[in-house]
């Protein structure tokens, strides 16, 4: 600010600050003056000298600290006139430099707060000294506004009384954004696990951190007598809490995927009910929590149950009958009971033929039942597809002798390898070669296989009768039965087709059927080739899953060769076979190296097993002549070295 | 020659009475009984050569009935039939368990079970 500018008191002050120093100076001077004899003035010279070295350094830190703070300062005379403003302050404002500041009034940045609470804070800071914590809007150049955090000093002369402002001011526009952003989600989150219909709960500690209104309602009680005052394990039944802790150390020690798993639980009542819950690890206010969603199943779970027993218990009062029935035929129609007559003998016979049928309608619905329950435990083996063709094959030959129909079978050269249930698949080759049979008089039926990367196709072509267009779109349906049967012929069940529909498509394949009246039909399904790794990781899987619900151990070995021969590989398959004979225990072979999966065997089993594995594969090399450098085996044990099969499989490998 | 007893359990009575026919037909002796006590006793009193045993009995099941003779040093060497309706991979592998012989399926083939018989006293 030029001199001009100034108000008088201010250059009145200034006037007199430098009369004092001048005085001080000439105090100074005299004594340096009238000092006389060597030594006595230099010290005082000296002490002036260094007072003024003093000075400028701390005129140089402060210069320093007030360009270097983030923050803007500004110093200003008690009218808010701006004297002295900081790079920071400048930028706040938009302007180029700082010295565009000077001689702006800082009430005027200030708005569209009235003056008066400006001039109100600078009175209070001249009383107080400092006041702090202050908010205001602070306007740019260009007129958008920040919202800062600021804070007034009041400096004083040397005659104690204030005759500036010191300014400290904060951009806090940013916080306060995150802020209400912070706010705005968490007040989403609210909305959304309050009206859930499932229930989810945050539990740290043994205790529950929150709990939505489902949650306690699952439970049958107030969200009140849950928060803060009870935990995941006060509600589980007593005989699933060893399941439960043993879930709640895994998720606590071990990494944030989610757990999924199916417990017992006590409602307030004492009512049992089975509670599915989802449950993963988060980090929620400085410390580990679980977060977890919960399903009340009970009703899902006994009408599984109900469904289970119905059609055991019925499928057995069924056949207890027809078993009698069936005796007393056969007894009257073997001629045990005394001669019978010839159209005797032929009724009785309808009469069997009949019963044989009831039978097998049982028993595929039964089998229906469980594979559209998803319960069918397919048991893959490898399997060649060409082989198991053929052999089916084979097993028609004499009916399709007498019918005078030709069967082929067309594979690519070699063996066409596949991870299947052999009897299952087998089931569907031979279902479908029983229909072609049915419905084919003349001509041939063909059998093709064609082994593409990803997945073998299999054809079932016949040159019979074809199937009427309208029927195409529901044959695979239960009771379906084509509209034009050969008269004569044994009808079917009806589900044949549905079956194996639901055998193909529990494998991940898929079935499809073409088909011309007069012409012929031709049914094909595709199967996915899964890799032996993939159906190791599914064992896997499988297996850890029932050990982590048995609270039992489950190993996993692996012995590694450097062998390349493919022939030799596949003979020791069977070296390693006649050695893994428990019934839960089994191996895989992923090129060169053996899995074995140990299912309720722990370190020191596993151990022993690997030695003999090891032993028996060096006896075969060296009795093969095979160049070796040894067995490399690896070993890892669940639930010690990890709970995913990932993670065992990673520790086995690292030998 | 004596003729070879055969112990047939069941608890439908029409069912046993028939199966009766047909092995007395056969030239065997033939015992009977219609639940899980009555099947013990007379499986060690009655000296049965073979014996034909349903799984759902009244009193005591089949699987008990068959572990318990099993693992009786006078009985275990008499070969033991499961014979039900039951047809599911976990019946038929807890049959094997308990020591079981031979599991027939019902309804079944007259010829099947006759084979099965005198395959297994063939072998005593």
């Amino acid at each position: 600010m030029k001199d001009y500018e100034k108000k008088p008191e201010q250059l009145i002050s200034e006037l007199q600050a430098a009369k004092a120093r001048i005085d001080d100076l000439q105090k100074v001077l005299s004594a340096v003056a009238f000092g006389g004899a060597a030594g006595g003035m230099s010290p005082v010279i000296r002490r002036y000298q260094r007072a003024q070295e003093a000075l400028r350094d701390s005129e140089e830190s402060y210069r320093a600290l007030v360009e270097t703070l983030p923050d803007a300062v500004v110093m200003t005379d008690l009218e808010g006139n701006v004297m002295m403003a900081n790079v920071q302050a400048a930028a706040m404002h938009g302007a180029d430099s700082s010295e565009e500041l000077l001689g702006k009034n800082i009430l005027e940045l200030v708005a569209p707060r009235p003056k008066e609470r400006g001039l109100d804070d600078i009175e209070k800071a001249c009383r107080s000294g400092i006041l702090r914590g202050l908010e205001y809007e602070w306007v740019t150049k260009t007129g958008s506004s920040l919202i800062v955090e600021a804070s007034i000093c009041a400096l004083h002369g040397v005659d104690l009384k204030p005759r500036a402002l010191m300014v400290v001011a904060r951009d806090i526009t940013e916080a306060r954004r995150t802020d209400s952003a912070l706010r705005e989600s968490e007040e989403r989150f609210r909305i959304l696990t309050e009206s859930s219909l499932a229930g989810v709960y945050i539990a740290s500690q043994g205790r529950f951190n929150y709990v939505n209104p489902a949650f306690a309602q699952i439970f049958g009680y107030e969200q009140k007598e849950l928060i803060h005052k009870m935990g995941p394990l006060d509600l589980v039944y007593p005989d699933d809490r060893p399941l439960m802790e043993r879930q709640l150390a895994l998720r606590a020690a071990g990494p944030s995927d989610a757990a999924h798993y199916l417990v017992r639980g006590v409602r307030k009542n004492g009512q049992i009910i089975y509670w599915e819950i989802l449950s993963r690890l988060i980090d929620y206010k400085d410390t580990k929590a679980l977060v977890g969603t919960s399903l009340d199943v009970t009703e899902r779970k006994k009408a599984e149950e109900l469904k289970d027993e119905f059609v055991i218990t019925v499928s057995h009062e069924l056949r207890a009958p027809l078993a009698i029935i069936k005796e007393g035929i056969s007894l009257l129609t073997e001629g045990i009971l005394g001669k019978v007559g010839r159209k005797q003998q032929h009724v009785l016979i309808i009469a069997r033929d009949n019963i044989n049928r009831l039978a097998r309608t049982i028993d595929n619905l039964l089998d229906i039942s469980r594979i559209e329950a998803g319960r069918t435990n397919l048991k893959k083996t490898r399997v060649d597809m060409a082989v198991l063709a053929r052999a089916c094959a084979a097993a028609f030959r004499t009916r399709l002798r007498e019918k005078g129909v030709r069967l082929s079978v067309k594979c690519p050269p070699g063996a066409v390898v596949i991870y299947v249930d052999s009897d299952r698949i087998n089931q569907v080759f031979t279902n479908l070669l029983d229909n072609a049979l049915k419905f084919t008089d003349k001509g041939r039926i063909q059998i093709e296989l064609a082994d593409s990367r990803g997945s073998i196709t299999c054809r079932v072509r016949d040159t019979g009768y074809g199937i009427l267009k309208s029927d195409l779109g529901r044959i695979f349906d239960k009771f379906q039965q084509a509209n034009q049967p050969k008269a004569g012929s044994a009808k079917g069940t009806g589900l044949g087709l549905s079956i194996i529909k639901g055998i193909i498509e529990a494998h991940g394949g898929k079935i499809s059927v073409e088909s011309r009246l007069g012409k012929g039909s031709c049914f094909s399904f595709i199967l996915p080739k899964y890799s032996s790794k993939e159906v190791m990781r599914e064992y896997l899987a499988g297996g850890l899953k029932d050990a982590m619900r048995k609270g039992v151990n489950l190993s996993l070995l692996l012995l590694s060769l450097d062998i390349r021969a493919g022939r030799h590989l596949k003979m020791m398959e069977e070296v390693i076979a006649r050695h893994v004979r428990r019934d839960d225990d089994a191996f895989f072979r992923d090129g060169a190296d053996f899995f074995v999966v140990m299912k309720g065997q722990g370190r020191r089993d596993a151990a022993l097993l690997s030695t003999r594995l090891a032993q028996a594969l060096r006896a075969y090399c060296l009795r093969y002549k095979l160049r070796s450098r040894g067995v490399l085996a690896g070993c890892a044990v669940f639930p010690d070295d990890g709970q995913h099969y990932a993670d065992l499989i990673n520790k086995a490998k690292s030998l | 020659m004596t003729k070879k007893k055969i112990l047939l359990v069941d608890d439908e009575t029409q069912l046993v009475e028939l199966i009766k026919m047909r092995l007395t037909r056969e030239d065997y002796d033939v015992l009977t009984a219609y639940d899980g006590e009555e099947a013990l006793q007379k499986a060690r009193h009655g000296n049965p050569d073979l014996i034909i045993l349903d799984i759902m009995l009244p009193k005591m099941d089949g699987y008990m009935i068959c572990s318990l003779l099993k693992r009786d040093r006078r009985f275990y060497k008499i070969p033991v039939i499961l014979f039900t309706a039951r047809s599911q991979e976990e019946d038929i592998k807890l049959g094997k368990k308990v020591g079981a012989d031979a599991y027939i399926t019902k309804p079944y083939e007259a010829q099947v079970l006759l084979d099965k018989i005198s395959e297994l006293l063939g072998k005593g």
